[in-house]
């Protein structure tokens, strides 16, 4: 700090005094904090799909129906809701609802006159609760990253529609997944993330057969996040 | 005066009418219709089916409200359809699962057109399918026919061998429709 002072014969001289103890000084402030305040919660809606590589369930699934010309279904669309909140640096608990479809695929009988093609089609909502173990990390003033691992478990109804006439189940799933998403905001955010993982679910048994049938393989899915 | 290119539209026009006539187009694809689907119930045994020998019902299949026929051990049935099909099938299908070591045979009797030589026809054309037992789902088993032209689907005869019964879901039949083939 600069102190003017002043001596004799009007002549003036400047002389370089230090600051009292706790005086502001004019050094240029320090750079801001980057934000970190989106510590309370996360609700993230989503869709992805999910490719059915794994027919776990044996024979009494859809090998049964395969055997009577009705191909496996391959992909599962996938809507899903999920909340979580923290309770901890890197600890978030939540719980999650779903949809899950496949769609309806039929037989290969050659232009039908009144042989209708056999049809097939699973529909599964479920909830689940959720484990996140992963950090936030702030990596812009209003940007933030979280990142880690989702681990999942639940159950739900199951709907098997077999020519038209539904057949109500239960199933369980669970999966794991590692989840990226990217907030921008301060003291709440909105911002999109990705999540890739395999998902396991079994749903059944169903009708007069006991079929059950397995929704195994890996998925990704895509979901809009608000942070706050 | 007809112009020379006017001629060539209409023999370009023929000749595409031609062509489809010839090759049928997709009228010749094949047509596959339900011999039964046995949801048709009479009391407790699919309508139309007589048991000769043993026991026939009706029974639950993929859905409890789907419905197959339950074929007993040493069962014999038959279902007369002479008065359904129109077009000579060329396909049999049926739709069987058996216990173990029970075998299903399928029979499908045709009337034919009378012999053209004044001769007896002395064997009825007929297309038989045998289901092996031990198959704990439905399948799919199939036959083709090779039966004359104007040759019309006229009975379906079941019967069970060994030891347990089968349950069928369905019959069909396979065949190409008659117009231009």
């Amino acid at each position: 700090m600069l102190a003017l002072g002043a001596n004799d014969a009007g002549a003036q001289s400047f002389e370089l005094t230090p600051p009292p103890p706790g005086a502001r000084t004019d050094r240029p402030a320090e750079r801001p904090r980057l934000s970190n305040r989106l510590d309370g919660g996360r609700l993230r809606l989503a869709v992805g799909a999910q490719a059915l590589t794994v027919d776990g369930s044996g024979a009494r699934g859809f090998e049964q129906l395969a055997n009577v010309g009705v191909p496996k279904p391959r992909v599962a669309l996938r809507l899903s809701f999920e909340g979580r909140w923290r309770l901890g640096d890197w600890v978030q608990l939540g719980a999650s609802a779903g949809f899950d479809w496949t769609r309806s695929a039929q037989d290969d009988l050659d232009a039908p006159i009144d042989a209708e093609p056999r049809t097939s089609a699973l529909r599964t909502g479920y909830l689940e609760a959720v484990l996140f173990l992963g950090v936030s990390h702030t990596i812009a003033p209003s940007s933030t990253v979280d990142a880690g691992l989702r681990l999942a478990g639940g159950g739900g109804v199951s709907s098997w529609v077999w020519d038209g006439e539904p057949d109500l189940g239960a199933l369980y799933r669970m999966s794991g997944s590692l989840d990226v998403t990217f907030l921008f905001g301060v003291e709440s955010a909105d911002g999109i993330g990705l999540r890739v993982g395999y998902a396991h679910a079994r749903c059944g048994p169903f009708g007069a057969l006991d079929l059950s049938f397995d929704l195994s393989g890996a998925f990704l899915d895509v979901g809009y996040t608000h942070g706050w | 005066m007809v112009s020379v290119p006017a001629t060539r539209r209409l023999l370009g026009s023929l000749f595409a009418l031609g062509s489809v006539l010839v090759t049928g187009c997709a009228i010749c694809e094949p047509v596959t219709e339900t011999l039964d689907d046995f949801e048709q119930r009479c009391g407790d045994a699919p309508c139309g089916w007589t048991a000769d020998e043993g026991s026939i019902e009706s029974q639950s299949t993929f859905h409890e409200t789907e419905h197959g026929m339950w074929v007993g051990p040493g069962t014999t049935a038959t279902l007369g359809v002479s008065s359904r099909f129109r077009n000579t099938p060329t396909r049999v299908a049926v739709t069987a699962r058996c216990e173990a070591e029970a075998r299903l045979r399928l029979t499908l009797i045709g009337t034919g057109p009378p012999p053209r030589d004044g001769g007896i026809d002395l064997e009825p054309p007929s297309g038989t399918i045998d289901v092996e037992g031990a198959a704990d789902l439905f399948e799919v088993y199939a036959v083709s026919l090779a039966w004359p032209e104007g040759t019309r689907p006229d009975l379906v005869r079941v019967q069970t061998l060994g030891i347990g019964g089968c349950v069928i879901d369905d019959v069909l039949l396979s065949s190409t429709n008659d117009f231009w083939c």
